[in-house]
């Protein structure tokens, strides 16, 4: 099989596999059976990384207090953050046990678990159903395993610029944001965060670009098919910035300033809002389409405190009818306990808290 | 020609007994029962039971000396690898106390206190303190690998750094962490080692929070001098000797001793490898050891008082193997200590005391190429000298004490901030009241009041620890109710550490603190005849920790630490039978401890503390040998605040050990077989750090005593 056939397999199975994510969320999809088809009224499942607590929690978005939790296992290198979701599995990198849980969500267990050498594993993203990217945070490249490759080891690697954090998947690219930090010193910015895209078949760069700001913390595909990548900027007050980058040409083609200090979290829903979280003001929401905030910063969506303060928010997402899940990590200094709260679609009124185990920092929220 | 020798040789003998009271037959704990005329010496427990051991056949007189009480001498008969058990009774002394009877390790004969004296040492054939207390009730060690590896000590869920222990009085603990490291003290240099469990800070400052260790090295009066050599599974080996002296001049006895031990493991060992990190066998590396150690003291008794001087060589050098799932291969510890120490104490009723002391400690820690992250050489300097001095005075009907106990350190690291300390002050006074009553005819009543003031020049203020404790003794039974206050100071490290990316020091915290623990006990007095006895112990016991230092990450994931309020109850049971018309007996022992937080974000068992650890043991002796089976239990732990899952399993251990204690002449010789987890169970404590699994340790120890009678002035 020579590249050009094997790249339009890929191509096929990944529209393919769109195809099939689009379907899923349909309402009139056929559910998943059991636990991951929801309730009667509602087939959503929430995913939430537990990160101290080592784990995958899910629960029913129709009844919360329906739920499953995978353990990670005891290490105290375990220590995962992000997840990515295609089909019925869910990869978790595992932090600084440099390996990636490939969980079956169906039965709700770990099924494999994939290592490198050394390093910390941290964004991950499916190119398809099959083909799974980590990020080696440390070892400054990524990896690609296939769910039933026979070895447990990340072999098939690709150098990128230091520190790549966050891999999105696009067409028939992979998009690796690397925050460019200088982990032998301080973590301090060796120079603007960098976005690579790379051939997913012969894991090659096809080419980079700066982000225009430094410390990129995260980004997504937003509804235009542009990349929304979140320059952090420094720790801690410091206003972060949106670039807005052409995958294809890999251009920044805007930049949109001040979406919240320290920045660290964004999601964008099927209606293009972007939901903007950090860890010092909650959640802003940002309309891609007219590039205009139906919440800024100096409003954000939040839990407040009995002084009116804002607890602030690792993550956020939409469900379905709009409604937001929005990740608190909880504060044992302050005692305040860890929450998904949710915010009612619109008005962003607080409209529940939802218990979901230790150290919460990422969430999706799907249908199976 | 082998048998004829065998046969020709005598087997030693045991003497085991319980010391009581004539009047009401309770149990007297910490009677010296010594043989005169030789080297042999053992204490009684807490339910006054005694075990003489290694004596060749023959008849002895012993004397049985204990506090408040007066002196006996009986006379008994070993037979050839015979048990003898022999009940002592004593008769309550009334207007005066000797004193040096009264500055006998009262300490020791706290209920609940567990004591290990040179014999017990001997015959444990364990290489360091922090297996020899491994499988007690309500200690849990937590060691980091194969033998040499570091080790620490949590006593009723507390952390390492709450528990002080002291090394001829000196704090072991390190200065930077505040844990001590139990692996670094080799038992070949021991005498004796006390622990007792509960706050203690009343008697012994900051740090006993949770308990205190006492370990005493070898000291001049051993009588004996002995080699010892030790081969074992991971490539240990170790060769220790002890040489002792004692001569009479015009102005007393000087008696001298001098031990020598050097130890190796290669400590590379084959264990299985976490599904996380891929599953499989994988080979521990980097874990070997090499100890050396050496300690001398010498003392002058005459009549107007002792003198005497001690002196200790400490090095450890050994690979730091990482974890499983981020090895270190080429990272390395050096420990170097030095100690000396000198003082002295008059005879009289009013006993004075008083020791200087001063230690240097240093530390390295480097890796070139660690497996992530940047390489790295640190250093700790340690240098402190100090004073510890007392005086005491017995009374009929009790006795009274006080002491202070002043340290000063100077200290440099390159772990600590630019602008840390480099100095700290510590003083510390107490004063302790302790009575003997007798109540309602047959019940004898003992009750301590004691209180301790500490100053640190790092904290502020004045730590006030006061303790009161009273025991109802009866024949059957005994009831001990104590309660009291502890505190603990934050280490360096928690403070000044330097800060790292995903660490931060807290320059904030305050001290920790126990305010009101209490604890109940019931003694059931080792009780019985010849053919079977029988007794237990179990104590009750809340003590809350205000301000327990918790490690937690922020919302960065940047882990600093901090003060929680944590709950703690718990209970410890014992029990024990005996058969002495055959040698048998039976030993167990059931802790159970809730140390949960009072945080509603942090919920639960506090994390690594098993709720649940259990021993017990068999042990059957004949005229040639003692066998001993035993098994030991530790409960599932939480590994993640909060949350019940990610559990490290429970697991049970079993080992073995035969030792054949032989006595030709004045020679003794054991030979020892232990095999530690018998099973290849492969378990661990933390995760990320196994257990090598299967290990066998063969030893021969020889020992030759003192052909002539002490002959120095005797007072007692």
């Amino acid at each position: 099989m020579d590249r050009q056939t094997r790249r339009v397999l890929v191509a096929l199975a990944t529209s393919l596999g769109a195809l099939t994510a689009c379907s899923s969320d349909s309402a009139t999809a056929p559910r998943a059976a059991g636990f991951l088809g929801g309730t009667a009224n509602n087939a959503q499942i929430g995913l939430v990384v537990n990160s101290t607590g080592q784990s995958l929690t899910l629960f029913q978005l129709g009844d919360t207090t329906q739920r499953r939790q995978v353990p990670f296992g005891a290490s105290t290198l375990i220590t995962p953050t992000t997840l990515s979701v295609r089909a019925h599995l869910a990869a978790v990198p595992l932090g600084d046990a440099a390996s990636v849980a490939l969980v079956d969500l169906d039965a709700a267990s770990v099924k494999r678990t994939f290592l490198f050498a050394n390093g910390n594993a941290t964004g991950s993203a499916f190119y398809d159903d099959t083909t799974v990217f980590v990020a080696n945070y440390l070892g400054n490249y990524i990896g690609r395993v296939t769910v039933r490759q026979a070895t447990d080891s990340i072999r098939d690697t690709v150098r990128v610029t230091a520190t790549p954090g966050t891999i999105v998947a696009s067409n028939s690219r992979i998009l690796v944001l690397s925050q460019n930090l200088n982990t032998a010193g301080d973590y301090s910015p060796l120079g603007n965060s960098v976005v690579t895209a790379i051939d997913p078949i012969t894991l090659t760069v096809l080419g980079s670009v700066g982000t225009g700001g430094t410390n990129a913390q995260d980004a997504t595909m937003g509804i235009d098919g542009k990349l929304y990548v979140l320059n952090t900027g420094p720790c801690c007050s410091t206003a972060s910035s949106l670039a807005i980058i052409n995958p294809t040409t890999l251009q920044v083609e805007a930049t949109i300033p001040n979406v919240g200090p320290y920045a660290g979290s964004i999601h964008i829903d099927r209606n293009g809002l972007a939901y903007i979280s950090g860890f010092f003001f909650g959640t802003t929401v940002l309309d891609t389409k007219t590039r205009q905030f139906v919440r800024g910063p100096d409003n954000p969506i939040c839990a407040k405190l009995p002084d009116g303060t804002c607890r602030g928010a690792f993550d956020a997402t939409a469900a379905a009818n709009g409604d937001l899940y929005q990740v608190f990590f909880g504060s044992p200094k302050q005692n305040l306990a860890p929450y998904i709260f949710v915010f009612h679609a619109g008005t962003f009124a607080l409209a529940d808290s939802i218990s979901a185990g230790a150290g919460p920092s990422a969430i999706e929220v799907r249908t199976f | 020609m082998l048998a004829s020798a065998r046969a020709a040789a005598q087997v030693t003998t045991e003497v085991r007994g319980r010391v009581t009271v004539a009047a009401t037959a309770a149990a007297v704990s910490g009677a010296r029962v010594q043989v005169l005329n030789g080297t042999t010496s053992a204490r009684s427990e807490v339910d006054g039971a005694f075990v003489l051991r290694g004596l060749p056949p023959g008849t002895y007189e012993l004397r049985v000396t204990a506090l408040g009480f007066i002196e006996r001498r009986l006379t008994v008969v070993a037979e050839n690898g015979r048990s003898v058990w022999l009940p002592v009774t004593l008769n309550a002394l009334s207007p005066t106390l000797n004193a040096l009877i009264v500055r006998a390790r009262a300490d020791t004969q706290a209920p609940g206190a567990l004591v290990w004296d040179r014999a017990r040492i001997d015959s444990s054939g364990r290489r360091d303190v922090g297996e020899l207390l491994q499988d007690q009730p309500g200690i849990t060690v937590v060691r980091r690998g194969a033998a040499g590896a570091a080790s620490s000590v949590s006593i009723r869920g507390s952390a390492a750094g709450e528990v002080l222990v002291l090394l001829d009085g000196v704090p072991l603990n390190g200065l930077l962490t505040g844990d001590a490291d139990l692996s670094q003290v080799a038992l070949a240099t021991v005498d004796r080692v006390t622990v007792l469990t509960g706050a203690q800070s009343a008697r012994y400052g900051g740090q006993a929070l949770a308990g205190v260790i006492l370990i005493e090295t070898r000291r001049s009066d051993d009588r004996e001098s002995s080699a010892r050599l030790v081969s074992g599974s991971w490539g240990e080996r170790s060769a220790s000797m002890t040489l002792n002296d004692a001569r009479t001049l015009t102005v007393g006895e000087i008696q001298s001793a001098i031990t020598g031990d050097l130890q190796s493991v290669g400590g590379d060992f084959r264990y299985a490898v976490p599904a996380v990190r891929g599953g499989g066998t994988a080979t521990r590396r980097n874990a070997d050891v090499r100890d050396a150690n050496v300690t001398a003291s010498a003392s002058l008794d005459g009549a107007a008082g002792t003198l005497h001087a001690r002196g200790q060589l400490q090095s450890t050098e050994r690979g730091m193997p990482g974890s499983i799932v981020q090895p270190a291969f080429a990272a390395r510890e050096h420990e170097g200590r030095q100690s000396v120490g000198a003082g002295g104490e008059t005879h009289g009723a009013v006993v004075w005391s008083g020791e200087v002391h001063a230690e240097h400690q240093r530390s390295t820690f480097s890796d070139p190429a660690p497996t992530t992250g940047p390489g790295y050489d640190d250093r700790v300097d340690v240098s402190s000298t100090g004073f510890i001095g007392g005086v005491a005075r017995a009374r009929a009907g009790g006795e009274v004490a006080a002491g202070i106990d002043a340290r000063l350190l100077d200290f440099t690291s390159t772990l600590l901030a630019p602008g840390a300390p480099r100095s700290q002050r510590l003083f510390g006074s107490w004063a302790q009241m302790r009575f003997l009553r007798r109540a309602f005819g047959d019940i004898a009543l003992d009750g301590v009041a004691s209180g301790r003031a500490d100053w640190n020049s790092l904290l502020s203020g004045t730590a006030v620890s006061p303790r009161v404790a009273l025991t109802a003794s009866g024949a059957v039974l005994a009831l001990s109710v104590s309660g009291g206050a502890a505190y603990n100071p934050p280490s360096l490290a928690d403070q000044f550490f330097h800060e790292g990316v995903l660490a931060r020091p807290n320059p904030d915290l305050k001290p920790e603190r126990v305010s009101h623990e209490l604890e109940a006990r019931v003694t059931i007095h080792d009780t019985g005849g010849d053919a079977i006895r029988a007794g237990g112990d179990v104590a009750v016991y809340r003590a809350d920790i205000h301000g327990m230092i918790i490690w937690v990450p922020d919302y960065r994931f940047v882990w600093s630490p901090s003060n929680f309020d944590v709950h703690r109850t718990g209970w410890d049971a014992t029990a024990h039978v005996a058969l002495p018309s055959v040698g048998a007996e039976a030993r167990g022992s059931v802790s159970r401890v809730d140390v949960t937080y009072a945080n509603p974000v942090l919920t639960g068992q506090v994390v690594y503390r098993p709720r649940t650890t259990a021993s017990a043991t068999v042990a059957l002796s004949r005229a040639f040998a003692r066998f001993e089976l035993s098994g030991r239990y530790v409960g599932a732990r939480r590994s993640v605040a909060g949350s019940s899952l990610n559990l490290l399993g429970a697991y049970g251990l079993a080992d073995a050990r035969v030792v054949a204690p032989m006595t030709v002449g004045h020679w003794v010789a054991d030979i020892w077989l232990g095999v530690d987890d018998l099973l290849d169970r492969q378990a661990a404590m933390l995760p990320d750090y196994p257990y090598p699994g299967r290990t066998w340790r063969l030893g021969l120890r020889l020992g030759r005593a003192f052909d002539r009678a002490p002959t120095g002035i005797q007072h007692s």
